[in-house]
């Protein structure tokens, strides 16, 4: 239910936009609210931790908050937010890989965070999964795993991920399609491996 | 790289993004085709697998955007908008950082008259601390060298005392073998005896001064060896002592601040728990 009311309230972000390309902070703070975990968890399966999530999704916000006057279509905004985004995330990935700086797919901290509510055997078999999802994930092409993150995480149109990449709507389904075939043989020999 | 056009149909299709006419179309052909149902039932079962990855709560951080909170991401009063968060942010951490530790372990730096002071614990006062003058250290080294020369001597005095002793001796018992020559010829082999025990005599008296000279040495270097380990030893172990107790003192300190963010984290739960209920 929440989730729902969480989608409402982000289809319904024109009149706060509007506000924020006027200067309303309090506006901008709201937008933020919305959009915070939506950019955070695009981040988090890029690169499958939590601390570059959270400074790639720092930078998006202050990055908006700077050139949200200078949007000229209220409508482009979900687009345009995901490309800012998706340029730190790529700037952060070069940046992590000249430092050969690799981490596990929760930090400690954000294991320590979540519950040990439920059946403990379920619980690890969930984590178990999530981080062989994020993992394959994880090892796809750069262009592939983001229009995959963008459309099967993201719920975005075939129309609104070519815009945010720059690129045709039949490459980002050609990427979709391609990129799901990889993670079907990469899942397949990951779980014959285990 | 490319996909064929059934395929862009297929995706969507899979993603519902066709009109109702287009979907009815599609459906007609798929119902006719083995190579896109199988295509659809392998997509389908990946994206079913990608639903194991939900998406993870997280909270918006505290200090983010609003007229009372984006000052500190922001200086909203200039036009430029500068971002001044990070740089002045990290010097403010580090700063109270640095005030933290120096207060827990009591560092302090002083500079007056009596010189400059840096330093965990209290600061020790100049007139508690008796420093030797230049001319005080120099007196007592002369001291020493003097006791050292006037030792030495006495005992360079007693050697020669033995040496005349033992050269007395010699000049009696040379004494008597003159007047042996005067009363009978003397034979080679006295002559023989008489230089072998001279020269015995001296190399044991070369022998024992020798001896005595080095023993007085290395007893006075070992002295003042032993001196200068025993200082070094007691400084060592008094900055230790000093080190241990600041430590310890910071430790208790933790454990105490821990306990309250312990019983403030236990109150907060308790009322959250509460209001919940």
């Amino acid at each position: 239910m929440a989730e729902v009311l969480e989608n409402i309230a982000i289809y319904h972000s024109k009149s706060l936009i509007l506000k924020s390309k006027k200067g309303d902070e309090h506006a901008y703070g709201k937008l933020v609210g919305l959009w915070f975990k939506r950019i955070y968890n695009f981040s988090l399966k890029y690169f499958a931790d939590h601390d570059l999530a959270m400074e790639v999704t720092q930078q998006t916000f202050i990055t908006v908050y700077q050139k949200i006057d200078r949007l000229k279509d209220v409508d482009t905004f979900k687009c345009w937010l995901y490309k800012i985004a998706l340029n730190y995330c790529r700037e952060e990935d070069r940046r992590r890989k000249r430092k050969k700086w690799y981490s596990i797919f929760v930090s400690e901290d954000a294991r320590m965070v979540e519950s040990n509510y439920g059946q403990p055997e379920q619980e690890y078999q969930k984590k178990e999964k999530e981080e062989l999802i994020a993992d394959v994930l994880r090892r796809l092409p750069d262009e592939q795993k983001t229009v995959i993150i963008m459309k099967e995480f993201e719920g975005l149109k075939f129309r609104e991920i070519a815009e945010a990449l720059s690129i045709s709507e039949n490459t980002a389904k050609s990427r979709l399609y391609y990129g799901l075939k990889a993670l079907k043989k990469l899942l397949e020999n990951s779980e014959l491996k285990n | 790289m490319d996909i064929q056009d059934f395929n862009k149909e297929l995706l969507d299709y899979l993603y519902d993004e066709m009109t109702p006419n287009e979907k009815k179309e599609f459906e007609q052909k798929l119902s006719g085709s083995e190579t896109l149902q199988h295509e659809l039932r392998e997509l389908t079962a990946v994206r079913e697998e990608l639903d194991g990855l939900k998406d993870k709560e997280v909270m918006e951080p505290f200090s983010t955007w609003g007229k009372t909170r984006s000052s500190r991401w922001f200086d909203s009063n200039q036009k430029t908008r500068k971002i001044i968060f990070r740089p002045v942010t990290a010097v403010a951490a580090s700063l109270v950082i640095l005030m933290l530790v120096g207060y827990l372990t009591n560092f302090s730096i002083s500079v007056s008259g009596d010189g400059f002071q840096a330093g965990f614990s209290s600061q020790v006062k100049a007139e508690d601390q008796t420093f030797l003058s230049e001319a005080e250290v120099q007196s007592l080294v002369n001291q020493e060298v003097q006791r050292s020369n006037k030792a030495l001597i006495a005992r360079l005095t007693q050697a020669e005392e033995g040496y005349n002793q033992k050269i007395n001796m010699l000049e009696t018992s040379l004494k008597s073998v003159e007047n042996r020559d005067r009363n009978a010829p003397v034979t080679n082999e006295d002559l023989q005896k008489f230089f072998v025990n001279a020269e015995n005599k001296n190399a044991e008296i070369m022998k024992e001064y020798l001896k005595l000279t080095s023993t007085q040495q290395h007893e006075y270097f070992r002295t003042m060896l032993t001196q200068f380990n025993d200082f070094y030893r007691q400084q060592r172990e008094d900055d230790l002592t000093l080190i241990q107790t600041s430590l310890l003192e910071m430790q208790q300190n933790q454990s105490v601040q821990k306990q309250e963010t312990d019983q403030a984290i236990t109150s907060l739960y308790t009322t959250v728990n509460q209001r919940r209920n």
